[in-house]
């Protein structure tokens, strides 16, 4: 009998320290990161149209984003920002069809502090969407350093680091999620289930290391079956961080009229270089 | 289109079932040419003055003000162009446009309307000062059930048309069942003083306003409901409301404050109407009316209410004592008689209009009475906010407004009205191209807030551009295993061509539709399943633009190499700089590649695309479209956004009286003549 007790208890032990060692790391990486994870509010100017008439109405709502470098550059998911995004804009169901416009958005920090900010650059493919704030902030902001990165494996646990709503006082939140799979096909992506309510926010490895964005994986395809199957993915942080570079360098959106396309030309024309045969990553 | 034009008013709009222009028909199914003769004659005499109104209102909602389009009936009732409708059809107009039964159309303004007995008067704008065709006002006590009736209107915007019945019940009210609300128009309850003529003479949307006549071809009703039976105005309450409207141009009753319903059964009373409450600060409150007392007579007439049907009567004689001047009234209080006097007051509004306040991004009104008295508030000074755009100042401040917030002070502003804060508002942001930070006190049921308010128009928000990335100007299909095997290629994954962008470094490049792309720089494509038709696209997204990507295919069965150069993904729709044309209220844009990919425009189109048009504006009003592609303006091409801004500038300065949009819809091309009305002062 003391023999089996001791068995047990040697089995136990370890399970107990590891699991204690999981939430230590765990708790570690919020105190670390949890000020990168904010709140933002977006005002959406929802436009209907059917039979050639168009009807306007505001739509407010919070989401979650992630600072990526000290002047407040954000990351969120794409959905959460555009949720035309991913509508064909081709697919006019029912005669219907739907257009979105930010009307306001700001950034509020972990300290409370309101930034009025613009959405830069989107990107439907990998559904991500970049927002900066309209004005230098006054002091460099708590961000999350993506290129401490690292890849899970299947199975591995991640932490994802959210934030909640205005009813728990936009308390940081700490989510335990494993990889479900791991697709590479046309790109590489981390499955992890689909409890997660919140996008746009940062997963880790147990390390400590940037495992990359929470977004939203939707099908491209006309499969009536597949067309409302998402994925709550992880984007890896090369992946993001691509993408982001060219959000830092993005300048906003045009206001006023441009010259017309020639109409046999409709594509647009590259201002970029290299013809040379070079993978981007 | 219906939907649009009769919109789901609170009240069930008026019907018909359209049998068009139908004297004929009509008496085919009558039979007899006694009733035949009797429907010719009373057709005749009212249908030229019949007239279809089409209305252009305001509506208030997000803190904006929308124009709505709908439709209804009305009839000219003087030749100089009085014409008569319901106040749910004309009473918010901001256009008028009518159609008569000769089809000329001609514009109409609002002369004025009445919520409480749903009735309106327009005035129709002669273009040659000749007379309109009138009809006249019959007798409606004089109307009794079985009485032939023929209900004249354009259901669902229909022209002129005419359906029979009788009169099934002179004095119809709605039964307790019924909510009140559904027959309540702006906080007005119609039912408190209309007694409704029911018939049978079906009425459909579209029919609200028109008249009811009777075999002598007069207007005994004007219809306005329908409960299963249809519902008519009686003509003779109509006319007196029509007379005042056309005098002064509001109609002015007393008001005593008095809340009344009919005896209760165990009262076991024959005559008398029982007082249910006595509202605050009114003449009745002053001449010590009580709730339970039953009031017996009121001036020189005996009171009788033991039922519904009695109490728009009581309200009616109520509504035409005289203002200011002491009347007696008798009540019984536990089982005494007594003599009581009260001065009438007039009448004021349940609600009052609402205004757009866009510096504010809010919609408001004045305080009215009632306002007051449900609110419990101690006084009506103050702006009662009724709606809040969530992207406009008072939406974003913090706190932020909301719907029934009483603003009460802006600074060291008290506002009394809306006029107040009119010019508070002018004070504030005349010159200034900033918004302005200002502290707004407000209430909130009891409690007294405060809050800063950036006033002025916010500071716009870029929803930002989408990321350009390599792209490969074809359009494809997946080569699945099945049509591997039926292209003979067994085994193959890729893509085939099925459309090849003209002018495109693919096309220069001699890509053609029908190839089969099964290498990208060596690496075989894994495309074997319908769902991967974003795995090309995506491997291709991963090179520069401007790279070349060698495209290993199958051409007639042989493997062959092409080199393309990869272009930069076409700018999305969404990204285009768009054109917002505020008079006419429709936003246009360059055509983009996705509008010619897609095939809803020809490459070789000129113009402008247009994106949206508001409901109700001009340019609906004229049938422009969304997706429309405007090719020219008064006869002048438009090729670009930059030529449209130039054009509409330029009409903006000149303000014509009309403007020609050439458009091409589709393969169809067609002329859109708008007619805009341009205000003296835009605000």
């Amino acid at each position: 009998m003391k023999l089996i007790l001791t068995a047990l208890l040697a089995a136990l032990i370890p399970c107990a320290v590891s699991h204690a060692q999981v939430e230590n790391d765990a708790r570690k990486i919020v105190e670390k990161y949890g000020s990168a994870v904010v709140t933002v509010d977006i005002v959406v100017d929802a436009k209907m149209t059917y039979d050639g008439q168009t009807e306007k109405s505001e739509r407010k709502h919070s989401t979650t984003a992630t600072i990526i470098d000290p002047s407040g550059l954000a990351v969120t998911s794409l959905l959460q920002v555009s949720p035309d995004s991913y509508m064909d804009p081709n697919d006019k169901a029912d005669g219907y069809s739907y257009s979105f416009v930010t009307k306001d958005c700001r950034i509020t920090t972990a300290d409370g502090d309101e930034i009025p900010a613009d959405v830069v650059l989107r990107d439907k493919d990998l559904d991500l969407a970049f927002i900066r704030p309209k004005a230098k902030p006054d002091k460099p902001l708590a961000y999350l350093d993506m290129t401490n990165s690292s890849m899970p494996q299947l199975l591995d646990q991640i932490m994802v680091l959210t934030r909640l709503s205005q009813s728990a006082n936009h308390s940081i939140a700490a989510k335990l999620e494993r990889v479900e799979a791991i697709v590479t096909k046309p790109r590489t992506f981390f499955v992890i289930g689909d409890s997660l309510r919140q996008f746009g926010v940062p997963a880790f490895t147990m390390d400590g290391k940037c495992a990359g964005i929470v977004v939203v994986r939707y099908p491209t395809g006309h499969d009536e079956d597949s067309k409302y199957s998402f994925y709550i993915s992880v984007l890896p942080c090369s992946t993001v961080m691509n993408v982001a570079q060219q959000a830092k360098d993005a300048k906003p959106q045009a206001q006023a009229p441009a010259p017309a396309e020639k109409p046999d030309k409709p594509v647009a024309k590259s201002n970029q270089k290299p013809p040379a045969a070079k993978k981007a990553h | 289109m219906f939907s649009k034009l009769f919109p789901n008013y609170t009240r069930v709009i008026l019907p018909v079932l359209a049998l068009i222009c139908g004297v004929a028909s009509l008496a085919v199914s009558a039979g007899g040419d006694e009733i035949k003769t009797e429907m010719n004659a009373a057709v005749a005499a009212v249908r030229p003055a019949l007239i279809r109104i089409l209305v252009v209102s305001a509506e208030y909602n997000q803190g904006r003000e929308i124009k709505v389009e709908s439709a209804g009936s009305g009839v000219i009732i003087s030749p100089d162009g009085y014409a008569i409708t319901n106040h749910h059809v004309a009473g918010n107009a901001q256009r008028l446009v009518c159609t008569l039964a000769d089809r000329r159309v001609v514009d109409a303004k609002l002369v004025g309307t009445d919520p409480l007995g749903d009735i309106a008067v327009i005035k129709l704008v002669s273009p040659d000062n000749k007379p309109f065709p009138a009809a006249s006002f019959g007798d409606s006590s004089k109307l009794e059930v079985g009485d032939r009736v023929y209900a004249m209107g354009c259901p669902y915007a229909l022209s002129q048309s005419v359906t029979n019945g009788i009169v099934s019940n002179t004095e119809l009210v709605m039964p307790p069942n019924m909510s009140d609300e559904e027959f309540t128009l702006e906080g007005e309850d119609v039912g408190s003083i209309v007694r409704w003529i029911g018939h049978d003479a079906l009425i459909k949307p579209g029919n609200s306003g028109g008249p009811l006549v009777d075999g002598e071809g007069k207007i005994i009703g004007i219809n306005e409901i329908s409960v299963g039976l249809s519902g008519a105005i009686p003509s003779n309450l109509a006319k007196e409301i029509a007379d005042q409207l056309i005098r002064s141009g509001k109609v002015t009753r007393a008001w005593i404050g008095l809340e009344i319903q009919p005896l209760l059964r165990s009262s076991n009373l024959e005559k008398g109407i029982l007082i249910s409450g006595v509202l605050p600060d009114s003449p009745a409150l002053k001449a010590n009316f009580k709730a339970g007392d039953v009031l017996i007579s009121l001036g020189d007439r005996e009171v009788v209410a033991r039922f519904k049907e009695q109490v728009p009567l009581f309200n009616q004689y109520v509504a035409d004592l005289p203002i200011g001047k002491p009347v007696s009234a008798v009540v019984t209080r536990d089982g005494k008689q007594i003599t009581l006097t009260l001065t009438p007051t007039e009448r004021q509004k349940a609600t009052a209009k609402e205004h757009e306040f866009k510096s504010w991004g809010i919609c408001a009104s004045d305080l009215t009475y009632l306002d007051k008295q449900e609110m419990q508030r101690d006084s009506d000074s103050g702006v009662m906010v009724t709606s809040v755009l969530p992207s406009g100042p008072s939406g974003t401040a913090k706190p932020p407004l909301t719907d029934g917030d009483i603003i009460t002070r802006i600074g060291n502003d008290n506002i009394k009205d809306t006029a107040v804060l009119r010019t508070v508002t002018k004070q504030l942001t005349s010159n200034k191209t900033d918004q302005s930070p200002v502290l707004v006190y407000f209430d909130r049921g009891t409690k007294h807030l405060v809050t800063v308010i950036e006033v002025g128009k916010n500071e716009d928000t870029n929803s930002g551009i989408e990321i350009s990335k390599a792209w490969l100007p074809i359009d494809m299909q997946v080569l699945t295993r099945q049509l591997a095997e039926g292209l003979g290629v067994p085994g193959k994954t890729g893509v085939r061509v099925t459309e090849v962008y003209p002018n495109s470094s693919a096309a220069k490049a001699g890509l053609k539709v029908g190839d089969l792309i099964v290498k990208l720089d060596g690496e075989k494509i894994p495309a074997d399943q319908v769902e991967d038709e974003e795995v090309l696209p995506s491997m291709i997204r991963q090179y520069d633009v401007g790279a070349e990507a060698k495209l290993g295919i199958i051409r007639d069965g042989k493997p062959m190499d092409i080199k393309v150069k990869l272009e930069a993904s076409p700018k999305p729709p969404r990204d285009y700089p768009t054109y917002d044309d505020e008079n006419f209220e429709f936003t246009a844009r360059d055509i983009s590649f996705a509008d010619r990919a897609n095939g809803s425009v020809t490459s070789k189109q000129i113009g402008v695309y247009v994106e949206t048009v508001s409901e109700g504006s001009w340019a609906a009003l004229a049938d422009l479209q969304a997706d429309d592609v405007i090719t020219a303006i008064d006869g002048n091409p438009i090729s670009n956004l930059q030529a449209l801004k130039t054009a509409m500038t330029s009409i903006a300065q000149r303000k014509p009286k009309t403007v020609v949009f050439k458009v091409q819809r589709g393969i169809h091309t067609s002329f859109i003549e708008i007619e805009p009305s341009w205000p003296d002062n835009a605000q």
